[in-house]
């Protein structure tokens, strides 16, 4: 019998394709387009009518229009990461699915390239507007603009590597999509803090390392500050940026490299 | 086509498929029954590659289903029981993707659309939201979309449930129109008995993972060695005249236990007439797959 030659790259495509037009029809976007348009609009507003003059240097005005920038990664991994493998399982889907002739690792790299790109999109638009305004006041923009946008994908990456990993392991699509969001949302800065209290960094923690973003406009003098109320001692740790970026990498190359594995052996029993 | 050889597949400490051998032939209708449970779903997964067998050898089309699941999965079209497509893309976006997924040449992946949207009935409905079709619908564009690649193996699990009477029956006659225009091989899982019998050249009962029955479903109504004696007057004395076989008369009928039909009866009929008894018609009785079906599944 004569076998048709089915190109895995063409696949590949074409599940990321129809992957993104699935986010794109998707309610999920609207919530997140409303969303990116207030913390885009709302600073800027309350600024202009509260008369807020705008700080000297660029590299301080920066940050304050990028501050809602490890929120919109954690919404975009929810919203675009946190059901994608999991809804093949509890809706079915992958009865219909897994049953082509189509590798699970096509399907696995198809679903997560869509995500990534949705929610690139969606960072870069916040980027932009944070470039144009800086642009518009200050006639320049310092290149740690781009460092911060190359450490802000490299976030994004990791995040949607553990929101895949969640999805690859949960069995239902709502307490994989609230989990995603209450881990990277709640409990791994609250976690992050009880270190910081008991005088540990949370180098290891991803949402802690996300503080680069930012910090790179202006790098603290010291990385740890030591603070006394009332007899008690706290600590203020600020990330390392070498440790930050290797944290990050860790996290997206193993979560996916877990997660991959998972999907590509998890069997439909239902 | 089908070659199944030693099966066995356990979900923890259940026996889903034990030990089973199978073989269906191509261009044939094969009817997979089975009470609820029985193992016939794991069957079709196992065929269909989404199950690795724990042990056993599975072949499709001359493939082994173990070692190269994706050339299997090339020339199979799967209809799930529970047809779950993406409900957020149309029922037109849904073949596309499946056909794109098959590397279909657009001209082709086009026609063949066009094709089958028109073959199944929804050329009309065809930029309608899979979330608004209503059940039917969704099983003839799972049905559809099955067929996209042409499929030399369609393997269809419990194809009518869950479905009205009458869709029920448009997908049967679907099945039917798609079996009888394509060579294709058929391997088809319900517990319908009705439709197995209009459909299937063979049948197989499957009972708690073990396959109990193969035949084929022409030769399943066998006559038994029952005769039925349809009366409109008892005869006198006829407590007599049949105590030596085992027999019970219900209504109008005596049903009668013979061991050889051609000596037996005729001298039963001739005692029965002289004693007054008016015979109205007298016959054989024969099992249908139904009764096959409820003897195997209590174990007969």
């Amino acid at each position: 019998m004569k076998m048709r030659h089915i190109s895995a790259f063409k696949q590949f495509l074409t599940v990321t394709y129809f992957e993104l037009y699935r986010h794109l029809v998707r309610k999920r976007v609207y919530i997140m387009t409303i969303i990116l348009a207030l913390v885009i609009v709302l600073p800027t507003t309350v600024k202009i009518l509260l008369n807020v003059p705008n700080p000297e240097d660029p590299k301080e005005f920066i940050p304050g229009e990028l501050g809602f920038i490890d929120i919109l990664i954690i919404l975009g991994a929810t919203f675009f990461a946190g059901d994608s493998i999991v809804s093949e399982y509890e809706k079915r889907t992958g009865y219909v699915l897994f049953p082509n002739p189509v590798k699970r690792e096509i399907i696995y790299f198809g679903k997560i390239v869509a995500s990534l790109i949705i929610t690139t999109i969606f960072i870069l638009v916040y980027y932009v507007s944070a470039f144009i305004k800086t642009i518009y006041y200050y006639n320049t923009l310092p290149y740690e603009a781009w460092v911060s946008l190359g450490y802000a994908l490299l976030y994004t990456l990791a995040v949607i590597g553990f929101a895949y990993l969640i999805s690859s392991i949960f069995k239902g699509t709502l307490s994989a999509t609230l989990v995603t969001f209450f881990m990277l949302f709640m409990i791994f800065p609250i976690f992050s803090n009880i270190l910081s209290l008991s005088a540990i960094e949370p180098w290891f923690i991803l949402t802690y390392t996300a503080d680069i973003i930012t910090l790179v406009f202006n790098p603290p003098a010291e990385r740890v500050v030591k603070m006394e109320v009332s007899g008690f001692t706290f600590y203020i740790f600020y990330p390392d940026f070498t440790t930050s970026v290797l944290v990050m990498l860790a996290y997206a190359i193993v979560t996916i490299l877990i997660s991959l594995l998972w999907f590509k052996f998890k069997e439909l029993k239902e | 086509m089908i070659f199944l050889d030693n099966v066995w597949k356990r979900f923890g400490r259940i026996y889903a498929v034990q030990g089973v051998s199978l073989e269906v032939n191509e261009g044939e209708v094969f009817g997979y029954l089975g009470p609820n449970g029985a193992g016939k779903t794991t069957t079709i997964r196992i065929i269909s590659t989404l199950l690795k067998p724990d042990e056993g050898y599975v072949e499709v089309g001359g493939i082994s289903a173990l070692e190269m699941p994706e050339k299997v999965r090339e020339i199979i079209g799967v209809l799930p029981e529970n047809v779950n497509l993406y409900e957020n893309l149309t029922g037109e976006e849904n073949l596309l993707f499946f056909a794109k997924v098959f590397n279909l040449p657009k001209s082709v992946a086009e026609e063949r659309i066009r094709e089958y949207l028109e073959f199944f009935g929804l050329e009309n409905r065809k930029n309608d939201l899979v979330g608004k079709y209503s059940k039917g619908m969704k099983k003839r564009l799972a049905l559809a979309r099955a067929m996209l690649h042409n499929p030399r193996v369609l393997l269809l699990d419990e194809p009518t449930s869950g479905l009205s009477p009458e869709v029920a029956l448009e997908v049967e006659n679907l099945i039917k129109r798609l079996s009888e225009r394509e060579n294709i091989t058929i391997f088809l899982s319900t517990h319908n008995l009705d439709l197995a019998e209009r459909l299937c050249d063979r049948i197989g009962i499957i009972i708690n993972g073990k396959l109990v029955l193969v035949e084929e479903t022409r030769k399943v109504e066998t006559f038994t060695s029952e005769v039925i004696i349809k009366i409109r007057q008892k005869a006198r004395n006829y407590e007599n005249i049949l105590e030596k076989w085992s027999y019970q008369i219900v209504e109008n009928h005596i049903i009668l236990k013979v061991v050889n039909y051609g000596e037996e009866v005729p001298k039963i009929i001739k005692d029965l007439v002289q004693n007054g008894a008016e015979i109205l018609e007298v016959y054989p009785k024969r099992e249908t797959l139904w009764d096959v079906y409820m003897r195997v599944i209590r174990g007969g």
